[in-house]
């Protein structure tokens, strides 16, 4: 069978999260991406022993700007977000003691009040929240002024993470 | 290098759009009706094609098929048929992709649409005319096109600038260029016979103070073209190289974060429906 593609090549899934939405995955099969996070904030979070990943797009930090938005599309506040994967994660058998995290994103403009400083508000946010729970972030791309895109292969744990000035690929394994 | 030698030495730019500009200024009329809309829309067979093919789209669900423009204006109404002619002729010129700004195919349109989506919750107590803040989201970086294809590889120059003097787009645009792409924008809009409530607060919309009319419009995309790209639509390099004043238009943090929210939901509808049109 030489020349034929591997058989987790040829089930690959493709599984894209929106801004504001999260997937959490046990198909060693899929790739989990979203695309242009600017001053919203990526995670993955992956679990090696499990072969558990899940990847959320925060937009905001705060639900209680629009508690009925939040409990819509919890996954756009990162208040209300982050907890929801963490209960998914460990729906699929994921332990927090296992986890590691990579967060990127939270761009900024170059000067402007806080209103504007979403990426900021959404990096506080996330940290805030990642320590409570207790996962540990083992590498973060965070700020600038460009808008980042994330893949994680759920079956490798493998990130690969593009932005305009060049693409890099680390293991969250 | 002038805006218009740009623009006359750059042989690539799309033809000059007959509809829309006469369709902003009628509308300023509060005596234009349906009438005067249809004879308008029927000179230009593409456009007509467009607004009939979006009439008919899952964006308005007509219960029979409208096969004629005094039907789509009688079921939509002026308003929506005015919408409708906005992003049949923007579409033609913003889905390209631009590559010397690192913005994809359609980057830029829904960017522009977004921008739109936006500028229509803001900016609509600002002005007396309905449309004018979605016409102006949607228009209000034309100008990229013009630089992209007069400047070329030129524009990595700007890119530089920005990246070592930390410098917002407009400004490295200014400094490398002589001008930016909001004036390069207002200039072949004011060529294209667009009104000056159109060229004005396009051309000023990175310093609004400073525009001679039109303060709040012109301040109202300087906040929308950032609130664009908090729900993810603003492609291209250094796309948060961004200088904002809150000074330049009035709007409390819950109010414009609620707006981006609100946006995000109906460009989310609009982007279907036009996808599956």
């Amino acid at each position: 069978m030489s020349g034929s593609p591997s058989l987790p090549t040829f089930f690959s899934q493709k599984v894209v999260v929106g801004v504001g939405d999260v997937a959490v995955s046990n198909n060693p099969n899929v790739v989990i991406s979203t695309f242009a996070l600017g001053s919203c904030v990526g995670i993955v979070v992956y679990d090696s022993a499990m072969k558990v990943g899940g990847l959320i797009h925060i937009m905001l930090p705060d639900s209680s700007l629009s508690p009925d938005k939040a409990q819509k599309q919890p996954a756009m506040f990162a208040d209300t977000g982050i907890p929801l994967m963490f209960r998914n994660l460990m729906g699929l058998k994921a332990e927090r003691s296992r986890m590691k995290a990579f967060v990127g994103g939270g761009a900024s403009v170059i000067s402007g009040s806080d209103m504007f400083k979403i990426g900021e508000r959404n990096i506080a946010a996330v940290k805030k929240i990642i320590n409570t729970i207790g996962i540990s972030v083992v590498k973060a791309d965070l700020g600038g002024v460009n808008n980042r895109t994330v893949h994680l292969n759920v079956g490798t744990g493998e990130v690969s993470l593009k932005t305009p000035l060049g693409n890099s690929k680390f293991s969250l394994a | 290098m002038k805006i218009t030698e740009l623009i006359e030495n750059t042989d690539t730019l799309p033809p000059a759009p007959e509809v829309l500009p006469k369709l902003v200024e009628i509308m300023k009329d509060p005596d234009t009706d349906s009438a005067d809309i249809v004879d308008l829309i029927q000179t230009d067979p593409a456009v007509m094609a467009g607004v009939l093919r979006l009439s008919n789209s899952g964006a308005y669900s007509p219960t029979s098929p409208v096969t004629d423009l005094n039907d789509a204006v009688a079921m939509l109404g002026v308003k929506e048929v005015y919408r409708i002619v906005n992003l049949v002729t923007s579409g033609e010129y913003l889905d390209g992709a631009l590559p010397s700004m690192d913005i994809r195919k359609g980057g830029l349109w829904e960017h522009s649409l977004a921008v739109a989506l936006i500028m229509d919750i803001i900016a609509k107590d600002v002005t007396e005319l309905e449309g004018l803040p979605y016409t102006l989201g949607l228009l209000h970086d034309i100008g990229k096109i013009l630089l992209h294809h007069g400047c070329g590889e030129k524009y990595t120059d700007v890119f530089k600038i920005v990246e070592t003097e930390r410098m917002s787009i407009e400004k490295a645009e200014d400094k490398a260029l002589g001008f930016d792409h909001a004036a390069a924008g207002a200039t072949i809009l004011e060529q294209w016979n667009f009104p000056e409530e159109v060229c004005i607060p396009i051309r000023y919309q990175y310093h609004p103070n400073e525009a001679p009319k039109y303060k709040e419009l012109a301040g109202a995309i300087h906040v929308a073209n950032w609130a664009a790209a908090v729900i993810g639509c603003n492609d291209g390099r250094d796309a948060w190289a961004l200088e904002m004043d809150s000074s330049m238009f009035s709007i409390d943090e819950a109010t414009l974060e609620m707006a981006i929210i609100e946006a995000k939901i109906k460009l989310e509808k609009a982007k279907k429906a036009i996808e599956n049109n």
